[in-house]
């Protein structure tokens, strides 16, 4: 019995060390370039000094300079939805807080300054019925690499107890809570995950223009539908011609120009 | 040397092919169909846009023309995997007055960018100068005509669609007499500007006349729009008692300015088809070749119409040329709004009149509403805006916008003429309830969740967004996450392949036999009991060494041949040889029972190198059975 034990631990060990070193390269996974993160660095405080000076225009067109260099976080969004807002482009201030919070959903900053704008906006949040509020919640607790590196973890639990469960089986009945426990979380995890990238990938855009009339046909002689506030929220169905058919959170389709919306998703 | 000069070569040859790409890509272009007209005569007039196909109709207006747009006409087309595309729209023009009319530069908006049509003129006659010598000829007709249409009037039909009109004449063929023929009936001889005429054209031919490539009938009309001929059933007639075949060719005509006018003439071209006088041979004969087409080209006669103006006289002030009879329904959604939210007014106009010129209702002007441009949703199209009678329906849409808290909407309004008891009428809806409430009601506009402390409280903060962050935080690639790194893809593969590694043995596992498991289990501890024995040595624990090294031995026969083995008797003996155990590894068994009982119980506990050699000799045994070395 000691020595099926011993034999256990080391094949359990063996394989902790194996998934150790191919996870370490994971969370170090963002490491990047010190020079060119040096500079954009240098460009966002310089930003900074722009918006502590009031020249907010000026410091709205550095942090994009940022963001056009393909490099991007949640400060860097946050700080240019503060710049747009000082500008007077409340839409899109709203588009570049939509952007931050779904890197950084907690940050208390960028929570009080969106609610802020959706009132003063006079925007509805849109979140009737269950799943829509289950769905928002999800994305308001964590980001979406939150959810998939908390995924990782219990997943790398819930695989080590199966593979005990496998190949020790006289040890089942101690794997057994653990491992429905982990599977539990797992599942949980994976769906808020999965809420997570749908979101993320939902083609979501906010109206930037004072006030767009969603048309019924994709031209300015269609008939207008309804009208979309400045900072609304919509999901984008297909483009045509300079014009977007977008579907409001009521499910109601709309074409819109172009120019009127600018997507979420910037990468 | 070649390359240095090949790649410019390829760059110019590429930038010639894309030059055309390049610049034709829109063009726009305006014209009529007649460059010389008359007054009072319809035009057509195209402004076509080639290279694009979603685009607006330009406002066009032409000083000393009557202008209405008619429609669209698009055209894609693939060629050699090139596409190509184009829109037309199309007017309908008519010249109000003599002269030179220059016709202006139209603006079109594509794809956001402004272009222009050339220019050009239109010359306009008097009607009457070219009446003159028109109405000569006509009057020749007339001439003739009126000798032929004695014998046909008072004819009686016996279809349906048959009209006694007075106003109907015939023209006979040459040769025919009256044996083919065509008429021209107005539903009304009297009517206002802008009121649908019904009107026929009719076919006559006997019944013994064949008529073959019929066109449509060509009607000249003079400040009159003409919509399209509808195509013509065939009826049957009886007139003067001679039974003819009748094809009803109906239009709606709309006088666009009052005065006197004829309509007409109208005429139609068509073959008739007679028996050929050429002597044929059998062959053509047999082949039906003994009959000829011999065209024929139909004048009617022309009818005199009067068309009125509108009285002045308790015209309201919304009228805009409406004419016939309508109702008005209206659907209000949604009624129950928050102020800055849109409000829908559909309008549906029924009843039958000029619904290609009428125009959207009026809603009341409210400062508490901002208005958008009413929407035409659905119009009668086709032959069924071509009736005067039948019952159409007009759709509009109009969207709203209460901008404060108000309880009714403005009221609506259309006014029109009804030329059946010519006075003017006004449909009238509204104003309507509807409840808007303001737009604050929700949420307090000054009132800021508070997230500071993890959970959002309704605690009133402040009017301002919160300052910007001192630092950029982790910066990291866009679109470069953890999901689309290798080597998370890496670790879940090796995640992965762990669980099928632990999956490929168990299953290999569960392939034993319970017996392969319990001898693997009995020769796993035998070993560990000689182990065991090993250590007793070194530690001179001499009882304890014989006890475990004879159990061990003892347990293994035992488990492994399935006997209930007590020493080496003539029983055990007996088993052992059944199972395949030689006489001589037999004895070798039984020499080392012996030799354990003698240390055991005489009390020869004997010398370590004496133990080990029993180990030895034990694990031999074993190790024996095990490799099969029995017999």
């Amino acid at each position: 019995m000691l020595k099926q034990m011993q034999k256990l631990l080391s094949a359990t060990t063996l394989l902790l060390l194996l998934i150790i070193a191919c996870g370490l390269p994971v969370f170090a996974g963002n490491v990047h370039s010190n020079i060119s993160t040096n500079n954009l660095n240098a460009l966002f405080y310089k930003a900074n000094s722009f918006y502590e000076a009031g020249d907010f225009k000026q410091a709205a067109e550095t942090y994009e300079q940022i963001l056009s260099s393909g490099y991007i976080s949640g400060n860097l969004f946050y700080n240019l939805g503060n710049a747009y807002y000082r500008s007077g482009e409340k839409g899109l201030a709203v588009l570049n807080y939509v952007r931050a919070k779904t890197m950084m959903p907690r940050d208390p900053d960028l929570r009080s300054n969106l609610a802020y704008l959706e009132n003063d906006l006079q925007l509805t949040d849109g979140n009737s019925g269950f799943s829509r509020w289950l769905a928002a919640g999800m994305l308001d607790m964590a980001s979406m690499s939150e959810y998939v590196f908390g995924t990782e973890v219990i997943l790398t639990l819930a695989a080590l107890l199966l593979f005990l469960w496998l190949v020790a089986p006289q040890f089942k009945r101690y794997l057994k809570i653990p491992l429905l426990v982990s599977v539990a979380c797992l599942v949980l995890l994976l769906t808020a995950t999965g809420v997570s990238i749908f979101g993320h990938n939902a083609n979501q855009a906010v109206v930037v223009k004072g006030e767009t009339i969603a048309r019924f046909e994709p031209a300015s002689t269609g008939g207008a539908y309804y009208t979309l506030k400045e900072g609304s929220s919509v999901v984008i169905d297909s483009t045509r011609e300079g014009w977007v058919l977008v579907r409001r959170l009521d499910g109601k389709k709309g074409w819109v120009p172009e120019e009127d919306i600018k997507p979420v998703k910037v990468w | 040397m070649r390359i240095k000069f090949a790649v410019p070569l390829v760059m110019i040859f590429l930038l010639v092919l894309s030059v055309p790409v390049l610049a034709g890509d829109i063009q726009v272009r305006a014209f009529l169909d007649e460059t010389t007209a008359e007054v009072g005569q319809q035009l057509t007039l195209t402004v076509a846009i080639e290279g694009a196909i979603n685009v607006d109709p330009p406002a066009v207006q032409i000083p000393g023309c009557q202008v209405e747009y008619y429609g669209p006409s698009t055209q894609v087309s693939v060629v050699n995997g090139s596409r190509s595309m184009a829109v037309s729209h199309i007017y309908v023009v008519v010249p109000t007055q003599a002269g030179t009319i220059e016709v202006p530069a139209i603006g079109v908006r594509v794809k956001g960018r402004a272009y222009q049509t050339a220019p050009f003129r239109l010359t306009v006659q008097d009607a009457n100068q070219n009446y003159g010598g028109y109405n000569q000829s006509t009057s020749q007709n007339q001439s003739s005509q009126s000798q032929s249409s004695q014998g046909n009037q008072g004819y009686t039909g016996t279809s349906s669609s048959q009209n006694q009109s007075s106003n109907g004449l015939e023209q006979r063929h040459e040769g025919s007499s009256d044996k083919i023929f065509l008429v021209v009936e107005p539903a009304k001889t009297k009517a206002y500007v802008h009121e649908p005429i019904p009107v026929t054209v009719k076919l006559y031919f006997r019944r013994d006349q064949e008529l073959k490539n019929i066109h449509y009938p060509e009607m000249k009309l003079n400040n009159f729009l003409l919509d399209q001929f509808s195509e013509p059933d065939q009826l049957t007639e009886v007139v003067n008692g001679a039974e003819y075949n009748v094809f009803p060719f109906k239009t709606v005509i709309r006088p666009v300015a009052p005065g006197n006018y004829k309509i007409g003439p109208v005429t139609l071209n068509a073959d008739v088809v007679t028996q050929s006088d050429d002597n044929l041979s059998a062959f053509d004969s047999f082949f039906g070749s003994d009959y000829k087409l011999s065209p024929v080209n139909l004048t009617a006669k022309t009818v005199n119409i009067q068309v009125l103006d509108f009285p002045v006289a308790g015209k309201p002030a919304d009228f805009n040329g409406a004419i016939g009879q309508f109702n008005m329904e209206v659907s209000i959604n949604p009624q129950d709004v928050r102020a800055g939210e849109p409000v829908t007014v559909r309008i549906t106009i029924s009843g039958n009149g000029n619904f290609d010129s009428i125009t959207a209702p009026v809603l009341d002007k409210n400062p508490n509403f901002k208005y958008y441009d009413p929407q035409e949703i659905k119009r009668p199209t086709g032959q069924a805006s071509q009736s005067s009678t039948a019952q159409h329906e007009k759709v509009y849409e109009q969207v709203v916008i209460p901008t404060t808290e108000v309880e009714k909407l403005p009221g609506i309004h259309l006014s029109y003429f009804d030329p059946a008891d010519q006075k003017y009428h006004t449909m009238q809806y509204g104003p309507t309830a509807i409840r808007v409430s303001s737009s604050k009601d929700s949420k307090s506009p000054r009132q800021v969740a508070d997230y500071r402390d993890g959970e959002k409280s309704d605690q009133v903060l402040g009017e301002d967004i919160v300052y910007i962050k001192a630092n950029p935080g982790k910066l990291h690639q866009a679109g470069k996450g953890l999901m689309a790194s290798p080597v998370f893809i890496g670790y879940n593969t090796a995640l992965a392949l762990a669980l099928a590694g632990g999956l490929v043995w168990r299953r290999k596992r569960n392939q034993e036999t319970p017996a392969d498991r319990r001898k693997k289990a009995i020769i796993a501890e035998t070993m560990q009991l000689l182990m065991d024995s090993e250590k007793l040595i070194t530690e001179r624990k001499i009882t304890e060494f014989y006890n475990t090294v004879y159990q061990a031995v003892q347990n293994y026969l035992k488990e492994y041949y399935q006997i209930a083995i007590t020493g080496i008797s003539d029983y055990e003996a007996d088993h052992l040889l059944k199972a395949g155990l030689s006489a001589g590894f037999l004895n070798e068994i039984k020499d080392f029972y012996r030799q354990i009982d003698e240390k055991r119980f005489a009390g020869n506990a004997g010398s370590a190198s004496d133990m080990e050699q029993i180990l030895k000799k034990a694990r031999e045994i074993v190790a024996r059975i095990q490799k099969g070395e029995v017999a």
